[in-house]
């Protein structure tokens, strides 16, 4: 085991910046010179990641100057990550799409302009004609569905009578939504209550590297570490996440879940296990024999016989000792919380996410302050909820269908044809580990519309892009909750005029929504997306709950109050609600009330199936493969807290700071152990290459002792084949050395079957 | 029994936010260490907030005038009435309380949970007051220690602090709901109610009550259907039901989590204005005369209540049968309350009892001399001239101005106390109340006859 001195003694002086910056010159444009410029500050939302910071955006004579995080909002309370900080710079790349643009037919090809009113009736024409010759035509791939824009896209697609709402959701919060829907009977989202926990296990999770809610969790992050936390970090590299715990395991990767259900054997054997929780809010944790006299093993039996630490440390390739000493902290600790990989960058096996799961069932710690919470909902439904609409049923389409399986389908030559499809806020081409095939199925479909603002690598395959005003630029929303999952919804105004031929994607769903005919347009009674706002805002005022954004103590006012079951919000009609939360940033309700098993587990008996669980276990009694005297390492794929999956990568501050732990940016970093390293002949800030059966990709070696000597780790956020100056051909994609998996395989719980084993060598010079 | 009505219930906002306010108080009983220890804890987070070095420097310079303690008398009693328990909770952080003291778990654990101390019964204005007296040098020498600045509470906040002191006594946090589980068996309920499709089928089914989370509100239907209820519960030969401490708290904590949650109603925090206001619009007054024994029913300034909202609805409830044979006799429309209604009602009754109970000015004479006051002050023509004299505060002295007083001027005094060897006050129970009421009282003016006599026979 690696402590923080070790891992900085083994990175102190080794790392070098390889920054490469291209050239970043802007055409000059005459200013005009102002003495005294009006200046003033507009509240927006930051929607480069799912958290929806928000942002106070300052302007001179109406030009955003600064942006700086709104005090007010409950996720970020004024604070920003890089990202945030970074994203004046995508209103002002010089690369921005300045208007829509159709692709050329015929033999020259490329692209052409097209005015806004021609790319509505374009969609408009294809979407009646599709849906007219059947159901399951219609298609719509979006980021997530937390905004009413990407909610009226959906609504648009199942009114036209398909099921196809695809969501590019990450790899862990997709494990986990089986997870739920299994053992709870219900989907998500989840929240981590870090602050709360007195003893944090985090198993692969790289939260501080790549996890999604980055300002939430940071700031929960350090409430818990200035209550005194303990925090344990395993995974193939150390990484932030590790580099900022109190010990590191170095664990293989893919052994998350053996090493829960190695801890939780653990509890069980010696006691920790809270009994009381298990019997309350659990089933099929002990023995039991059914009606007909069948006996049934529990998880209890499973896990005891199946899960000892000398097998999970030969499994894992963490020390026994270790094991046996995390497990009995963890055990002893009043609060502990066991976080699976929510941060992880390829596919996540869901019994990795059932095994941490349980392990936190075991120690209970589900529903409970420190623990893993079941987010409350916003108190109005969601405009694309299937219930709420015409069903399109397709059969066919997997529940939890991502991009992959769409294109599966897609290419499936038994299937009924999509012919339209609408791609908003995503880049599966780019983010996804199968994108070339993503490519090939939109290829397929005669009608392929992106509303992306750049053109990325998924727009490139469209037929027509119809660029969507950035955040800053419109009025606009988002749904989410804080790291006490409590529900909110933000609102902003347009804080700048739009520097493009752009437009609200909103208002024009509604539009094309209001072309067809008469049983979808009954669907949208809005004449544009302020109605809608306003009709939000009135059923948020009817539904009697919650406040406006407003200083931490005065929401921990708000929420004193909603526990004792009163409540004094600062507004008295829909329309004073609408005004505070524009001029505040949003409303939040921002109680939590533990003890709702109805809610929290809706299926039969109101408790976490365990039983259910195991069907998630099957392949993990198979060994890992023996790397030791091979010249092959596993690749490790990790996203970087910048980048991400690189859907941002048209920022050059993201760019730059892409590897902030090895200061490497402009370029794909590869950390590789000094050992391992040494054996190869590879020296530190060498170019190197990775292959595998799949592909090959370049790198520069980044050589540490904070990573596996049997693992080479690589980030995504580069090798993009659009986007910009500052994003075509920087970097490299790893995504490119993976196979392409199965949906079975996909879904399959064996994290080896999905292993990547890749040589590693130095760049051949031509 | 009819389907729950919504009227009444905090929905958006049924009316203008009101703030919660609060009005003046005076009274109390001793109630032995735990008060004080509760007191001593309430003291302590009002303390943190300054450097004591500061404060005797800040405190140093202030040789306070007859005057200029009056028009501060003044203003405390103007804003007694004013106190908003959420700017109160505002000035709790701020002045780092929070760093010491929780409130229902929100804070410090240094000191006690400031939301969970009812255990100690009932609290005055007056007994908070005096217990901040009793534990300032001990605290100023605290903070002297630890470098802590004292930063000045002016009347106005020491309103607000009081306010939400009280607040956070009075409404209730969720109950418990295995307790509520068990309440609702052992009383019976579950004989005629089922919880989520589980339990009896005479009465409706309580999960379609679960979105009120406020006990209040609970105790309103109930009332409403009281009526009903007891003619179907005597058909059935059951008895009425005498809820008892948090039952009624925990009763709905129970529905609560036998429902999926999602829909929640409130309540608004009671206003007193409203509700001293409904007390006599609505009948109540017709039987309860406040301060007085001659009423049908008791007195309710005076009668032994529960500390709590919840409390109080539940006590409501086991007195439905027969407040409801009153009323209907009377034909006072006190029948058919609506839960705001209800609990505006309830808040004006603990706001008397808080801030209306009155002290003893024959026993605060006592004090004013046992206490060695009139050492130092003088009231009536008597007592001494270090400190201003205390006669043209008659009729303005408050629970909120003896604490900001205290606050302000504790620190010189304490320096001149130590100065001619008189030991610093410590008040118990009711005597912070009784000094109150003796400087209140009308005959205290220079020239006049000695408090003594002026004290007898009130």
């Amino acid at each position: 085991m690696l402590n923080r001195r070790q891992f900085l003694l083994g990175v102190g002086g080794g790392t070098v910046l390889l920054g490469m910056g291209a050239g970043c010159s802007r055409p000059a444009k005459p200013a005009t010179f102002i003495a005294n410029p009006e200046e003033h500050w507009a509240n927006s939302i930051c929607q480069l990641c799912p958290s929806a910071c928000g942002l106070k955006v300052r302007l001179a004579n109406g030009h955003p100057v600064t942006v700086s995080g709104n005090p007010l909002h409950p996720v970020n309370r004024g604070g920003l990550c890089a990202r945030g900080a970074a994203s004046l710079q995508l209103y002002y790349d010089p690369d921005r799409l300045s208007g829509p643009i159709v692709r050329r037919q015929g033999l020259l090809g490329g692209w052409g302009p097209l005015a806004w009113s021609e790319g509505i009736s374009a969609l408009s024409e294809h979407i009646a004609k599709a849906s007219a010759r059947g159901r399951g035509r219609v298609a719509v791939i979006r980021g997530d569905n937390r905004d009413l824009t990407s909610q009226l896209l959906g609504r648009l697609v199942r009114a036209s009578g398909s099921s196809w709402v695809v969501d590019s959701k990450s790899p862990g919060e997709r494990a986990m939504e089986r997870v739920l829907e299994r053992m709870h009977g219900r989907g998500g989202p989840v929240v981590y209550d870090l602050a709360g926990t007195d003893f944090l296990l985090s198993l692969h999770s790289d939260i501080l590297d790549s996890a999604a809610q980055t300002m939430s969790l940071q700031r929960a992050f350090a409430e818990m570490r200035s209550s005194g936390a303990y925090f344990v970090h395993a995974g193939p590299r150390m990484g932030i996440t590790g580099a900022k715990a109190d010990a590191w395991l170095p664990a293989r990767p893919g052994s998350a879940g053996v090493l829960a259900l190695g801890v939780a054997h653990m509890l069980i054997k010696e006691g920790y296990e809270r009994a009381d929780f298990l019997r309350d809010h659990c089933r099929g944790f002990d023995d039991w024999t059914d009606e007909a006299g069948v006996h049934h093993e529990g998880a209890r039996s499973w896990i005891l016989r199946e899960f000892s630490p000398t097998r999970v440390a030969e499994h894992s390739g963490v020390e026994m000792d270790d094991i046996i000493r995390i497990s009995r902290q963890f055990g002893a600790s009043k609060r502990p919380l066991a976080l699976g990989p929510v941060g992880a960058a390829v596919t996540v096996a869901p019994f990795d996410m059932m095994a941490v799961h349980v392990l936190n069932a075991v120690a209970g710690g589900i529903d409970v302050p420190g623990g893993v919470l079941i987010a409350r909902g916003t108190p109005f439904a969601a405009l694309d909820e299937p219930e709420k609409m015409e069903p399109g049923v397709i059969d066919s389409v997997p529940a939890d269908a991502g991009v992959e399986e769409f294109a599966d389908w897609v290419l499936g030559s038994n299937n009924p044809p999509i012919e339209v499809c609408v791609i908003h806020d995503a880049d599966p081409v780019f983010s996804s580990e199968n994108g070339e095939r993503v490519a090939e199925a939109l290829r397929k479909i005669p009608f392929v519309l992106s509303t992306s603002a750049v053109m990325n690598d998924t727009a490139e395959n469209a037929d027509v892009v119809l660029p969507g005003s950035l955040w800053i630029e419109k009025r606009c929303d988002a749904t989410g909750m804080d790291g006490k999952a409590y529900p909110l919804v933000s609102l902003s105004v347009a804080a700048a005029r739009p520097r493009a031929d752009t437009r609200n994607i909103a208002d024009v769903t509604i539009e094309v929504a209001r072309g067809l005919v008469p049983k979808v347009k009954a669907l949208f009674p809005w004449s544009g997306y302020d109605e809608l706002i306003e009709a939000r805002a009135k059923a948020l005022y009817a539904a009697g709950v919650g406040d406006t954004f407003a200083e931490s103590h005065m929401s921990v006012w708000t929420q004193l109050l909603a526990r004792g079951g009163w409540r004094s919000p600062s507004y008295d009609s829909p329309r004073s609600l609408l005004a505070s939360m524009e001029r505040k940033g949003g409303w939040s309700d921002p109680a939590y009330y533990h003890g709702e098993w109805r809610r929290i587990a809706p299926h039969a008996g109101h408790r976490v199936d365990l039983e259910a669980g195991r069907f998630l276990a099957s392949g993990v009694s198979a060994s890992l493969p023996d790397t030791a005297g091979h010249e092959e390492l596993m690749l490790n794929v990790y996203s970087e807290i910048s980048l991400q999956t690189g859907e941002n990568g048209s920022l050059p501050y993201l760019q730059d700071s892409a590897s902030p732990l090895s200061q490497a940016g402009w370029t794909l970093s590869a950390e590789l152990n000094a050992e391992t390293a040494a054996e190869l002949g590879i020296a530190h800030g060498s170019p190197i290459e990775i292959s595998s059966a799949q592909g090959v990709i370049k790198a520069v070696a980044v050589l540490s002792a904070c990573v596996r000597p049997d693992v080479v780790a690589v980030h995504t956020g580069g090798g993009r084949s659009a986007g910009g100056r500052y994003a075509a051909g920087i970097g490299a994609n790893p995504f490119v050395l993976s196979p392409s998996f199965s949906h079975e395989v996909r879904s399959a719980a064996s994290a080896e079957e999905r292993a990547v084993m890749v040589s590693v060598q130095p760049e051949r010079r031509a | 029994m009819k389907g729950p009505s919504t009227r009444g219930v905090a929905r958006g906002s049924a009316r203008k936010p009101a703030a919660t306010t609060f009005g003046p108080i005076t009274t109390g009983v001793a109630r032995g260490a735990a008060l004080v220890a509760f007191m001593a804890a309430v003291t302590a987070s009002l303390l943190l907030c300054g450097s004591p070095a500061a404060a005797a420097q800040s405190t140093a310079k202030s040789s306070l005038s007859a005057q200029q303690l009056n028009a501060l008398a003044i203003e405390a009693k103007d804003k007694t009435f004013r106190g908003d328990a959420a700017t109160g909770w505002k000035l709790f952080r701020e002045k780092n309380c929070l760093r010491c003291h929780s409130v229902w778990g929100q804070g410090g654990d240094v000191g006690p949970d400031l939301g969970r101390t009812r255990t100690l019964g009932h609290v005055t204005a007056g007994q908070l007051a005096g217990t901040m007296w009793n534990h300032v040098p001990r605290m100023w020498e605290k903070m002297e220690e630890g470098g802590i600045r004292l930063i000045p509470i002016s009347p106005e906040e020491m309103s607000h602090l009081f306010a939400f002191l009280l607040f956070i006594r009075y409404a209730s946090e969720p109950g418990d709901a295995e307790a509520g589980r068990r309440a609702l068996d052992d009383y019976g309920c579950s004989n005629c109610h089922s919880t989520a499709a589980e339990g009896g089928n005479v009465g409706p089914d309580l999960a379609e009550w679960a979105r009120f989370v406020n006990p209040v509100v609970w105790a309103q239907k109930m009332w409403t259907h009281a009526g009903q209820m007891r003619e179907t519960m005597a058909d059935m030969g059951v008895e009425w039901p005498q809820f008892d401490g948090d039952d009624l708290n925990n009763i709905v904590a129970y529905i609560r989590s036998s429902t999926t949650g999602e829909h929640k109603e409130y309540l608004e925090p009671g206003s007193i204005s409203r509700g001293r206001s409904l007390f006599e619009k609505r009948g109540c007054a017709s039987c309860h005369k406040l301060g007085s024994s001659d009423g049908i029913g008791p007195d309710l300034q005076k009668a032994e209540l529960p500390e709590t909202l919840s409390g109080i609805a539940a006590r409501m409830w086991n007195h439905a049968p027969k407040m409801l044979e009153k009323i209907k006799e009377r034909g006072v429309g006190a029948d058919t309350l609506e839960a705001q209604d209800m609990a505006d009602i309830i808040t004006y009754l603990i706001a008397r009892r808080y801030f209306l109970a009155g002290g003893d000015a024959k026993e605060g004479w006592k004090v004013f001399f046992e206490k060695q006051c009139v050492t130092c002050h003088a009231i009536g023509g008597w007592g001494g001239k270090i400190g201003p004299k205390l006669s043209p505060i008659k009729g303005n002295a408050s629970p909120i101005l003896m604490a900001h007083v205290m606050w302000r001027f504790g620190p010189n005094m304490l320096a001149q106390m130590a100065d001619r060897g008189i030991p610093w006050p410590h008040f118990q129970g009711s005597e912070m109340a009784d000094l109150i009421a003796f400087l209140n009282q009308e005959t205290a003016t220079d020239g006049d006859e000695s408090p003594g006599q002026a004290g007898k026979g009130r």
